[in-house]
């Protein structure tokens, strides 16, 4: 039986990234991944990194993940392709432009500055081919997007050279309370021993709960995009419209990435999304409407990534309310990939017993009551 | 036209085309796709239109194809070519594009017959304008009689090679060598399946009866070449070569290559089939029972595309899979069935006593893939072997996650040119096998289409009857 003092279920990147913070305190842990490596939400996400928008809730972790993200190359030794190019959200009419209003205010009374209030001229300025109605919209100059198999592999490199050691093609079956912790055995009856376990499994967090009787309200979604061939470019920075399911971006190879929540035909016994052509349509549709210069634009693939969605769209990020020393990491709804490098190191310090630098209270497992049978 | 069919074929090739007659004769509603204009797939590509003149030099294995065409011509199966299928599902549903617009179709049974392709591999050079693979050579002499400008050099191991040397050979094409890269190491290992090989001597026979023609011809002929390359600035200039002992260069106009044949699995990479590894060819085929069954339900799979056994077998496959989904569609009774299916598969294996000392015979050359770091691998996305290496090396192994960190695979082909070459140079490197490790997905659509073309596709409104 492996020992160690902290097993991380799910070495996407939420348990990467804990694992990094973990290991670098001189915690012993063990990282244990389903599959050969992990090939879901992290590793397949439109990659963007955005403060813009959050719920009120996770901005100041967002804003404190961004401050990460500017300084990568020093935490993992790679910038994860992170380019600060801009994300722009479009308010297509008054209605929309008035709802952006009373959000900055918000923003600013709960103490940020990161989104700005533009005008219909700036948002032409920002975003030329973009030929839908507006009247302004909201700006996050230094959001952008990063490269999600990149920073994927960054955060695990960098936790496996700070001591962490991976297990792979490792299903949990089993998480039992043992002396000085827990007892976890995979489903080929491998047994790892801990004080502390982290459920970091992503839109499997439910199944890893569930198994010791923790329920969370989690819904697991495939959520598709599409990918153009190279075009020359047009648009720098992240693009979404208000209303419309559309999010829209050209990274610098030249691709135009299209997302926009749509959904896939999800297969959860087989980890299959398969893509719905009639959403991709859809998206297709929208695009047009609003890019006409996408008009010759040629579809190179779609692509679902599997995420797990909350009833109440936060993710469930602190202890069991029924067993402690096992957290729940998870349920990120589709927007972890930004919050992810700080959500390991506020992860980390929960573990560790320690204060997190940011509060983690509204994230609090306990807030869905009695999740416990 | 109806979408909703009792049996849709991709592909309108040798198996493709004998599956479609099998079919219709069991009263099936049958609808054939096909990419190119015309019927026929490769092996019979244009040959409705074909002169008497390329009969007579393509010869019977050309010609017999224009059989099989008329029986399907005087079948009740449809016909639509210049259809491009580019996403299909377990449930039968085919979207298919044609003239610019796309739509969805249903099938009961969905049959692919997508046939084979060149294996696709990376060398020094292998971009240049002026190389091409003998499966091109072979194409534009079928549908517009064109033949390179020679002179020619070709290279690489297999009977398509000698098969283009010859017919370069008979249309005057000036030929400068065959390299070829069959390993001598080979001929041992094929011998215990040489006995096998001798109950079907026509086939041996048009092997030795290719190369004393080129003998005949006096073209140079160097055996045990382990590699070469081609140089130029803007085009082909010269072909340089090394053996065991020697080394060569040679000017060249063209460069013929051919490194094997291997099943395309585009559309049952997209559908999810299991595949498996074939470690003496070493390519990936379809798992599929002897009649083209797979583990879904409404998915066959014959022909090449099932596993590289050529056009006499692939229309033999196309009969049994065809009656393996009659029967399924409860259009044939399983005791008529088996009694025909056992006398086709007698055909099929006395067709196929040859393949395995063939399949040995060219099993590809274990530095196939042995790539200095700078050549391009992925065209689409100008990846090279360097930049794979660089990527292993930081602790990539899946060759998706290698495909999205290094982008090889994530251009217009999907991988269909640099797959093989990613799972090979991965595992060489890493001492494994290819199927110890995922292989790349494809995802829908399998072909490219414009976004105009998405934003209309007309998609099925009901269920099938």
């Amino acid at each position: 039986m492996k020992r160690a003092d902290v097993i991380i279920i799910g070495a996407g990147l939420m348990g990467s990234a804990t694992a990094l913070w973990l290991a670098r305190a001189g915690k012993k842990v063990l990282l244990l991944e389903k599959a050969h490596h992990p090939c879901h939400a992290s590793a397949v996400n439109a990659g963007g990194v955005r403060r813009l928008n959050r719920a009120l809730a996770e901005i100041p972790l967002s804003v404190a993940a961004m401050k990460l993200w500017h300084r990568l190359p020093s935490i993992v030794g790679s910038d994860c392709g992170f380019e600060p190019v801009g994300q722009v959200r479009i308010a297509p009419d008054d209605t929309a432009m008035a709802l952006f209003e009373q959000r900055v205010d918000q923003v600013r009374t709960l103490g940020f500055d990161h989104e700005e209030l533009v005008t219909a001229a700036e948002i032409k300025r920002l975003v030329p081919a973009y030929a839908g109605s507006c009247c302004g919209g909201i700006v996050s100059r230094d959001d952008g997007y990063a490269l999600p198999a990149r920073t994927l592999r960054a955060f695990f490199n960098a936790a496996c050279s700070a001591g962490a050691e991976s297990v792979t093609r490792c299903s949990v079956a089993d998480i039992s309370p043992a002396k000085n912790g827990f007892t976890v055995v995979s489903e080929d009856g491998r047994r790892f021993n801990s004080e502390v376990v982290i459920n970091c499994a992503g839109a499997w967090g439910n199944r890893i709960a569930g198994l010791v009787n923790d329920h969370l309200p989690m819904e697991p979604a495939g959520l598709s995009m599409m990918v153009s061939a190279r075009m020359p470019r047009f648009i720098t920075p992240v693009v979404g419209v208000h209303g419309r399911k559309l999010s829209f971006k050209q990274p610098a190879n030249g691709t135009v990435v299209i997302g926009g929540a749509h959904r896939a035909i999800l297969d959860m016994a087989t980890e299959n999304a398969v893509i719905d052509f009639s959403e991709m349509k859809q998206s297709a549709e929208t695009v047009l409407e609003h890019f006409p210069v996408m008009k010759h634009a040629t579809i190179v693939r779609c692509w679902a990534g599997i995420e797990g969605l909350m009833s109440d769209g936060l993710p469930a990020i602190g202890e069991s309310p029924t067993i402690p020393g096992l957290f729940h990491v998870c349920g990120f709804s589709a927007h972890g990939f930004q919050l992810s490098p700080m959500v390991g190191r506020l992860a980390a310090s929960l573990a560790m017993g320690r204060k997190p630098e940011v509060s983690l209270e509204v994230f609090s497992v306990k807030r869905f009551g009695e999740i416990g049978d | 036209m109806n979408p909703f069919r009792d049996i849709i074929i991709i592909g309108a090739g040798p198996a493709g085309l004998s599956a479609a007659v099998a079919a219709a004769g069991y009263g099936l509603d049958v609808l054939a796709l096909d990419e190119q204009p015309t019927l026929g797939g490769q092996i019979y590509r244009n040959i409705e239109s074909a002169s008497d003149h390329t009969l007579a030099i393509l010869g019977p294995d050309y010609s017999q194809g224009l059989a099989l065409i008329e029986r399907f011509r005087n079948s009740t199966a449809e016909y639509l070519g210049n259809a491009i299928v580019w996403r299909i599902d377990p449930n039968g549903n085919i979207c298919f594009s044609r003239q610019g617009k796309s739509m969805e179709i249903n099938a009961k049974h969905i049959l692919i017959a997508t046939g084979a392709m060149e294996r696709p591999v990376p060398f020094a050079g292998w971009t240049l304008p002026g190389v091409m693979g003998a499966g091109a050579v072979d194409a534009n002499f079928k549908s517009s009689n064109m033949v390179p400008q020679g002179p020619v050099v070709l290279a690489g191991s297999g009977p398509l090679l000698l098969y283009t040397a010859v017919h370069l050979v008979s249309f005057g094409v000036a030929i400068a060598a065959v390299l070829d890269t069959t390993p001598l190491c080979n001929i041992l290992p094929c011998m215990p399946v040489l006995p096998k090989a001798l109950r079907r001597p026509d086939y041996l026979l048009k092997g030795l009866g290719m190369m004393v023609n080129l003998k005949l011809a006096g073209i140079r002929y160097v055996r045990g070449v382990t590699e070469y390359q081609a140089h130029g600035s803007d085009c082909l200039d010269h072909v340089s070569f090394k053996t065991s002992g020697s080394s060569g260069t040679l000017d060249a106009a063209v460069l013929v290559v051919h490194e094997g044949i291997v099943p395309r699995c585009d559309l049952t990479r997209q559908i999810g089939i299991a595949h498996l590894w074939d470690p003496i060819q070493r390519y990936w085929y379809p798992k599929t029972t002897t009649l083209g069954r797979t583990e879904m339900k409404a998915i066959h799979v014959a022909g090449d595309g099932a596993f590289v056994h050529g056009g006499v077998a692939a229309q033999l496959k196309g009969s049994l899979a065809a009656m393996d989904i009659a029967e399924a569609l409860m259009a044939l009774p399983k005791q008529n069935k088996n009694g025909v299916a056992r006398r086709i598969k007698q055909q099929l294996y006395r067709e196929l006593a040859p393949r395995p000392f063939v399949d040995a015979l060219y099993k590809p050359r274990p530095n196939l893939y042995r790539l200095p770091p700078d050549t391009l691998v992925c065209r689409c996305e100008a990846v090279t072997a360097g930049d794979i290496q660089q990527a292993i090396a930081e602790g990539c192994r899946d060759p998706n996650e290698i495909k999205a960190m290094t982008r090889s695979g994530m251009g217009q082909c999907q991988g269909r040119m640099c797959g093989l070459a990613l799972a090979e140079i991965t595992t060489d490197f890493l001492k494994l096998e290819p199927s110890d490790l995922n292989s790349l997905s494809i995802r829908p659509p399998v072909r490219n289409i414009s976004l105009s073309e998405l934003a209309g596709l007309s998609l099925l409104e009901t269920t099938p009857p």
